[in-house]
């Protein structure tokens, strides 16, 4: 590390770690974050049945889920995530049923009425055969009449953009831990053709006074899907109808928020 | 004076237009040669690929939705002592009695399928019009983040081009993006300048196009029942796409 706190690339090797190798640091600055957390928990409470979180970390959604009695199991494919959301789980007197599971390629016993992917954990399957993996997957644990609903984006195309390479403060939280701050900078790079946005994350602990303390690296990939691909790929992946919604209220998809909600329905109405 | 025109006419301004664009010939009619048998060009308007493709010896016939372009084809076939089939018609429901071993559609033309709806039908067209074996090949340009939102209602020079009388065709486009719905509107202003500089008359062309992505490309000609894919950057030698490049895909009737 030098003298600023910025860790420099080195021998840890050719590799950053993603952001979700260190559950402490992801829940320091994400677990407060609800922008999307009432609308699942409600997806989750009407569900009318059991329901699925695919890639539910440390349980940001899944635990107020549970809290507020929906039947939720959740899957995620990162072990150190999973043993987060079950140590906080238990220290609520909860004990969820969570699987160590790729969202590609998971095979569960239990058919659900609600399947979720929340927070764009769908944007880790970075090409079209991973995407249209996830989303048959998803159904085929669906009950008949089942849905599936899960969020996702494509890049914001107005004269308002972050420039590629520039390191934007993403996101800064107290860190109830040491009474500091921790604060997340994000680098982007879009590949237009593959449509993947690249992330190179520098997370920063700041001590009381503001001064750097620790300084981790890590980086990302995320695929983004325009709104009339996202069309193709829910049919090509079986589902009979579908909604594809600009926010969690329902507006219709803007290129100013990039934001899409989309509801999927295993079954024709 | 200001004459609203349909886009594709009269078929003389098409050719002082875009005459100019001749980087994708080379491709076109050499795909087209080496056909090893029938060939239909979608929407070959009056003739810029399958007059020099037909006079290269290939087997072509051609369909357009505007039977002015056609004829102004017919003409240019017949100045060289060529003719081929040539019908008036959609890309999106035609019906021809042959089976190709190619199928093509140059220069953007399949842009003007502006519905999900339309470019499957499309290619499903095209589809059912290969014999066993054959393929369909399209040139469509990958979108430009920074062109596409140079689409904002400001009108900007596009091109001029000389004019046999020695004048020139000056070419402004307005466009207006909708970034959702995958669609630029474009009011494309022409005017005809005199050998003095003097504007003789101005040309309204509107068109609609709907831009593709890759990733949605290869799920579109998915949909359509096409099994092998590829795609190139550029009319030259294969290489991998590029963000803004033109795009040429292949897709084979398998």
């Amino acid at each position: 590390m030098d003298r600023m706190g910025h860790l420099s690339a080195g021998p840890a090797g050719d590799r950053l770690p993603t952001p979700f190798e260190d559950p402490a640091r992801y829940d320091a600055l994400f677990e407060d974050l609800d922008f999307d957390r009432s609308f699942y928990v409600a997806q989750a409470r009407a569900a009318g049945g059991p329901a699925l979180e695919v890639a539910c970390g440390t349980g940001r959604v899944l635990i107020p889920c549970l809290e507020a009695g929906a039947d939720v199991e959740g899957l995620d494919n990162e072990p150190a995530m999973l043993e987060r959301l079950r140590a906080k789980a238990a220290a609520r007197g909860l004990r969820p049923r969570v699987h160590l599971a790729d969202m590609r390629s998971f095979s569960l016993a239990r058919r659900f009425a609600l399947a979720f992917i929340p927070f764009n954990g769908f944007v880790h399957c970075l090409t079209t055969a991973d995407q249209r993996a996830c989303l048959a997957a998803c159904r085929a644990h669906l009950e008949p009449g089942g849905k599936l609903v899960f969020n996702t984006f494509f890049p914001r195309m107005t004269g308002e953009r972050p420039r590629d390479g520039v390191p934007i403060l993403e996101h800064e939280a107290p860190d109830p831990a040491s009474g500091g701050t921790v604060r997340i900078y994000d680098t982007r790079s879009h590949d237009w053709v593959a449509q993947v946005q690249h992330s190179e994350m520098e997370i920063q602990d700041l001590d009381p006074s503001g001064q750097i303390v620790a300084s981790r690296c890590s980086a990302t990939d995320m695929r983004w899907t325009h709104p009339p691909e996202m069309e193709l790929l829910l049919a090509a992946s079986g589902f009979a109808r579908w909604t594809i919604a600009g926010s969690f209220g329902g507006e219709p998809p803007s290129a100013d928020s990039g934001l899409l909600v989309v509801t999927a329905w295993r079954d024709g109405a | 004076m200001t004459s609203v025109h349909e886009y594709y006419c009269p078929p003389a301004l098409y050719d002082l237009l875009y005459s100019d664009f001749t980087a994708d010939l080379p491709l076109w009619v050499a795909a087209a040669k080496a056909a090893p048998g029938p060939v239909l060009e979608l929407c070959c308007g009056n003739g810029r690929v399958l007059v020099p493709s037909r006079a290269a010896g290939a087997d072509i016939e051609g369909l357009d939705l505007a039977p002015a372009m056609l004829e102004d084809a017919r003409r240019k076939l017949a100045a060289q002592g060529l003719e081929a089939p040539l019908t008036a018609g959609d890309m999106r429901d035609f019906a021809r009695p042959r089976r190709f071993a190619l199928i093509t559609i140059p220069f953007n033309a399949f842009l003007h399928n502006l519905t999900q709806a339309d470019q499957i039908a499309t290619l499903t067209r095209c589809r059912a019009h290969l014999e066993p074996g054959g393929r369909l090949m399209l040139h469509i340009f990958h979108p430009d983040l920074e062109k596409l939102l140079e689409h904002d209602g400001t009108p900007r020079f596009r091109k001029e081009n000389p004019t046999p009388d020695g004048g020139r065709l000056r070419v402004t486009d307005t466009g207006r993006l909708d970034p959702v719905a995958q669609r630029v509107t474009m009011a494309r202003q022409v005017e005809r300048l005199d050998a003095a500089g003097c504007i003789t008359e101005t040309l309204d062309l509107s068109f609609e196009m709907r831009y593709v992505w890759k990733p949605e490309m290869e799920l579109l000609l998915a949909a359509a029942g096409f099994g092998a894919i590829e795609v190139q950057g550029g009319f030259e030698a294969p290489r991998a796409p590029r963000a803004g490049d033109h795009l040429v895909w292949t897709a084979w009737a398998t």
